[in-house]
């Protein structure tokens, strides 16, 4: 009989275990369910990975099926079903990244620690991943060791960092791009005012700069229609991606549901090219809660969550130590300010998926199972979290608000331009001298935005392309650049404004291969549940390899075209449309592109 | 109760109706795989596109009309999925268009891509949605490349039952769902995302459940296979009969198929008020005990040498008649809460007409013939018998019967000299199995009507080989009262022959005529002697069984 190597039992500390309990009290008691995801976080934190004992263990914890468990962990990247190395090496592949070079960089660790992406060291100190967009574009290349974002990767940095993983957040050389871009000095800020504060937490330096007025004016004067009809008349639009006017999504919030309403904040910002909202939450978390509390009000919602995504350790620390204050302070919690009016929020953190981002895979995500979008109708303002009413909106989105409240819709109304308002965070990456974050107000020409606030392409480059609303936007021709950067004139344009990601791409990449990556990171990320999208994803991706690789022929071009127009417009969420529209633009528009590759049997461009 | 229009039909349905079950009800069949009538609609296959338009409303809350006074219609700028959209006042429905057909054709597009087609030697050949599908509305070849397809696991044991090919597998969930909602135990879930997407158990754990055969019955392609069916039969010889399941008080609803007298499955068979589209798994698994190679298949006498021999059926009834006639008063009857109606009618009317109103006694025992799992408030009742409740209203219409207990001390005590057995294991079913094999030892001439070998048949003096339930016609009285009616699939096999053939033998030997000689006519006769199943026929039953008057108020609501 071989003797069996006695592991320690899967149980909870004593520590872990109150970690626990406290989770239990951020949602409904019949909804316990949703505690999964970030149980399973503790667990994987306490265990060291997600076993198939701590699946059991976990749901035993939480009353589930096994199976229930298993097939979320399988959803989510963040989960480890073997223990990584004792430093996890993760390093971003997406657009932003690879035309920064992160290929050189994954190689490089490949090099010196003699492993490949998925493969842990022989003496279990690193494991490499490449992963998707980690939101931190303006200083690309980037790789994570563990929680530590390390930015503007060298193959130095990378060197100094594997000799000493442990000090891996100072090994790295910050470049300006961290510092907010601000293009003339007589612009409104309004989300990005207060960034560069020495201390975002603290609630003394947020009411010292007029934080807060909002919150106690709403309520002291305001009824919640009034708030919402304040927000509608500022002509302010959702943040995220959609454009959709936020005082009126709130105002179709069910009145006469008598379940609990509920805010979600969406700050699962996952859309490649985009980096505004961790940002926010990391430099300025009171403006966006204090802007949750506004809405919850309006809402009627006594209870709202923020959904922040897996990796953004450091703004999951700063937002909970931000409600903590204001908690302490009486700005949440019971009677606030003596109104009567209770409001409690919590930080509930993602694990790894683009499609929580999307507003009901994201409520599905918080009701602890996969992120599988939701049939719509009924829309989440009458049937929401818990099947209560729900509102989502972004963080940006919600940042605005308490200007709003302060300064009138009026005020609002008069920066950007008609029917879209106000500033926007646009997050430039790519080959542009200057990428980074710049809160402009909305409508400024893509051209301006590249030549006069980012300073340019690099010397000697020419401008091939560029993604103007994060990489499910339709790609743009150097002809096209003098749309303005709003809403509805990128619509116009047969693209989109989206996620406010501008991705700059000059002539020293192959586009084909800046949109393999693309159709690659839909396939990994699309959830599954519909045909089209999940069938689609993966089709389009391999038939573009083969084009870039040299396998393809002209009908191949034609069927990709083909399977792109079939994706579209028929799945339960947009994720689908979202795979399509790149392909769909790249063929009208590069098509030369594609047929050079096919003529020189794969890449014509080699740099 | 809203209106609507679809492909210019205009129906009246239910409040709450979905666009594809108003559309299915009236015959319009739109395509789909993951919508199941028994469960929630995800709405994840996309196969039952259709276009949706609304009317137009006036910002008083009226409809727009048009200058011939008809609704402005507003079309929904996407397509719908039928299966989740819900029927409202005025909607119009158009399932022809040419947007939906282009929409249905890429749906199937992209759920074949990575399908392996391995239809000839696919388990679903033949009963597929997907093969009906692409018949119905594609046929368009395929344009991907068998190398780019995405290769999965092939071979996938799920279970001592189920295996899976997760290649074959469309995602559509309903085997996932099927626990969730029906079993409420939910077994299986998806792992991973998107193309790589796969069905998976809980690692380390396995489905062996009650109910586990349904998902092969519910998979819309060959991805789950029975391992009682897989690669044995193409389902296209099969021929289905519409049967009774007889192995609990419940009578599940079921199709036996056959080929050339051989069963091969029994699937459940919709009925609302019984078993909805279900069935446990031992009860399908019962025609294995119908295949049994130890069945009696001939007529047996025990010779002089103590054996029993094998004999003709007219030696054999001739042999039984003779000593029933001999026996006098020391004549008695078991009957069993196995038999049909018409068997226990026909015995009840042998005893009375021919045996002088010889004593009649049945086990009142749940005990079966299977092992089965404990009752568990969803399909399996503690009785594992098809008939308890016909026993009790034909032995009430009759009069009062006999106890077992009291007929099998009269046997031990010798007070009985010929006994006719017609229960498959009396001892062995019994509370005192001991002592009831020592009644029937003490009978001078044991009698036993039996399909299967037991306790009973050892000791017989005579053997009359018997049917199994898929062999004959008849009605079961189910628990609440419903008569179910099952019918033959097959004939007994050998020179076996069904109980009421061999009853009615019995009967003719011993100079009795009821009157009829066919199981219809038989329960025809039934109904007239009998206030509680007064006004019932064959006709009236038909295939999803009839509530006596007595029976109404005690009848379930439907399960679907």
């Amino acid at each position: 009989m071989p003797t069996a190597v006695a592991s320690p039992p899967v149980v909870f500390s004593e520590a872990a275990l109150a970690k626990f309990r406290v989770l239990l009290t951020h949602y409904p008691e019949k909804h316990r369910r949703a505690a999964l995801i970030p149980t399973l976080r503790l667990a994987q934190r306490e265990f060291g990975c997600v076993s198939n004992e701590v699946i059991e263990y976990v749901a035993g914890l939480l009353g589930l099926a096994p199976v229930q468990v298993h097939e979320v962990v399988g959803f989510y990247t963040l989960f480890h079903r073997e223990p990584p190395g004792k430093y996890h090496l993760q390093v971003c592949t997406n657009v932003s990244c690879m035309l920064n070079g992160s290929q050189k960089i994954v190689d490089h660790v490949c090099r010196r620690l003699g492993i490949r992406p998925d493969q842990k060291t022989a003496d279990g100190k690193f494991s490499l991943e490449t992963v998707e967009c980690l939101a931190s574009c303006g200083t690309a290349p980037v790789m994570m060791v563990n929680d530590t974002y390390c930015e503007n990767l060298t193959t130095d940095a990378v060197d100094r960092i594997l000799d000493d993983p442990e000090r891996a957040g100072e090994l790295w050389i910050p470049n300006e791009a961290n510092y907010i871009r601000r293009w003339k000095t007589e612009d409104t800020l309004i989300v990005t005012r207060r960034f560069n504060n020495p201390d975002p937490v603290s609630l003394a330096l947020y009411e010292r700069d007029g934080g807060n007025a909002a919150w106690r004016k709403v309520l002291e004067e305001m009824k919640p229609d009034e708030v919402t009809e304040v927000v509608k008349q500022s002509g302010l639009v959702g943040r995220g991606g959609a454009g959709f006017s936020a005082g009126l999504k709130w105002s179709f919030i069910d009145r006469k549901s008598k379940e609990p309403h509920y805010l979600t904040v969406n700050a699962d910002e996952g859309e490649p090219g985009t980096f505004k909202d961790r940002y926010l939450m990391e430099q300025d978390p009171h403006m966006f809660l204090e802007g949750a509390s506004i809405c919850s009000y309006a809402i009627g919602a006594h209870t709202a969550y923020v959904y922040i995504r897996g990796e953004f350790g450091k703004a999951q620390e700063i937002v909970q130590k931000a409600i903590d204050a204001r908690t302490a302070a009486g700005l949440l919690g019971k009677n606030i300010l003596g109104s009567g009016f209770d409001l409690d929020i919590h930080v509930h953190t993602g694990a790894g998926a683009y499609i929580c981002g999307e507003e009901t895979g994201l409520l599905e995500s918080l009701e602890g199972k996969r992120g599988q979008p939701r049939s719509k109708p009924p829309f989440p303002a009458v049937i929401g979290l818990f099947q209560g009413p729900t509102i989502i909106n972004n963080v940006e989105t919600l940042a605005n608000v308490p200007d709003i409240i302060v300064k009138g819709a009026a005020w609002f109304a008069s920066i950007g331009v008609p029917k879209n308002t106000g500033t926007r965070m646009l997050t430039v990456s790519g080959h542009v001298m200057k990428p980074g974050y710049y809160e402009l107000p909305l409508g400024i020409p893509l051209r301006t935005l590249i030549y006069d606030v980012c300073g340019g392409l690099r010397p000697g480059r020419q401008l091939a392309a560029v993604i103007p609303g994060g990489a499910s936007s339709g790609w743009l021709l150097p002809s096209e650049i003098d749309v303005p950067m709003d809403f509805n004139s990128l619509r116009a344009a047969g693209s989109m404004a989206g996620s406010g990601a501008v991705m700059v791409i000059d002539d020293s990449v192959c586009l084909l291969k800046v949109l393999l990556r693309i159709e690659e990171f839909f396939q990994d990320e699309s959830c599954g549940q519909c045909t089209p999208c999940r069938e689609g994803t993966g089709w389009l991706a391999r038939v573009l390899h083969k084009i870039e690789h040299g396998e393809g022929t002209k009908a191949d071009i034609d069927l990709a075209f083909s399977i792109a127009n079939n994706m579209a417009g028929i799945t339960i969420c947009v994720l689908s449309d979202a795979a399509a529209m790149p392909m769909q633009a790249v063929i009208k528009k590069f098509r030369p592109v594609l047929e050079a590759h096919v003529e020189h049997r794969g890449c014509p461009q080699t740099h | 109760m809203p209106k609507f229009t679809i492909d210019g039909k205009t129906l009246e349905v239910a409040p709450g109706t979905r666009v594809l079950e108003a559309a299915l009800k009236h015959g319009i069949h739109i395509p789909h795989f993951c919508f199941h009538p028994a469960l929630s609609a995800p709405a994840n296959c996309r196969m039952c596109l259709v276009d949706v338009g609304l009317p137009k409303m006036k910002p008083d809350r009226t409809p727009e009309l048009d200058a011939a006074g008809k609704p402005v219609i507003a079309m929904l700028p996407k397509l719908q999925t039928s299966c989740s959209t819900v029927v409202s006042e005025g909607m119009v429905v158009d399932t022809q268009g040419p947007r939906v057909k282009q929409g249905q054709h890429s749906v199937l597009e992209f759920i074949l891509i990575n399908h392996p087609l391995d239809c000839p030697i696919c388990d679903k050949a033949g009963e597929c949605m997907l093969q009906d599908n692409y018949f119905g509305w594609s046929r368009e070849d395929s344009r991907i490349e068998p190398p780019d397809k995405i290769r999965k696991h092939k071979i996938v044991d799920l279970g001592p039952k189920i295996v899976l090919d997760t290649e074959r597998c469309i995602l559509c969930t309903r085997c996932i769902r099927f626990y969730d909602e029906v079993t409420k135990a939910p077994s299986l879930g998806i792992v991973n995302r998107g193309t790589f997407s796969e069905l998976q158990v809980m690692p380390g754990r396995e489905l062996n459940g009650t109910y586990d055969y349904n998902i092969v019955d519910i998979c819309p392609v060959g991805a789950l296979t029975s391992r009682d069916f897989r690669f044995r039969k193409r389902v296209w010889f099969l021929k289905k009969t519409a049967a009774i399941c007889t192995h609990c008080a419940t009578g599940c609803n079921m199709t036996v198929e056959e080929d050339e007298g051989r069963l091969w499955r029994q699937t459940p068979r919709l009925n609302p008020a019984v078993n909805g589209f279900w069935m446990c798994d031992a009860g399908r698994s019962a025609y294995h005990h119908t295949l049994d190679a130890r069945r009696l298949t001939q007529p047996m006498r025990r010779g002089a040498g103590g054996t029993l021999e094998p004999a003709s059926w007219n030696e054999a009834l001739a042999f039984a008649a003779q000593k029933l006639r001999e026996s006098g008063a020391g004549v008695a009857g078991f009957v069993s809460n196995r038999s049909t109606n018409e068997e226990l009618f026909a015995f009840e009317r042998l005893f009375a007409q021919a045996l002088r109103g010889a004593p009649v006694a049945s086990l009142e025992t749940e005990v079966g013939i299977l092992p089965l799992p404990p009752a568990d408030g969803l399909l399996i009742r503690p009785d594992h018998n098809p008939n308890s409740r016909g026993v009790r209203e034909i032995a009430a219409s009759a009069g009062a019967w006999t106890g077992a207990e009291d007929l099998l001390s009269a046997c031990a005590e010798k007070r009985i000299r010929t006994l006719l057995v017609m229960d498959p294991d009396l001892v062995g079913r019994s509370p005192n199995p001991a002592a009831a094999e020592h009644a029937l030892a003490s009978v001078e001439n044991l009698i036993v009507i039996a399909s299967h070998p037991s306790a009973a048949t050892a000791l017989a003096h005579v053997v009359l080989p018997g049917a199994a339930a898929q062999e004959k016609d008849g009605t079961y009285t189910r628990f609440d009262g419903r008569v179910q009616r099952s019918r033959a699939a097959i004939p007994p096999p050998g020179h076996a022959r069904t109980e009421l053939e061999i009853l009615l033998g019995l009967a003719k030997m011993l100079g009795a005529d009821f009157g009829w000689t066919s199981p219809r006519a038989a329960f025809t006769s039934l109904a007239q002697a009998s206030k509680f199943f007064a006004g019932l026929t064959y006709d009236l039953i038909g295939p999803l069984g009839a509530v006596p008057a007595a029976a109404v108020a005690e009848q379930p609501a439907s399960l679907v």
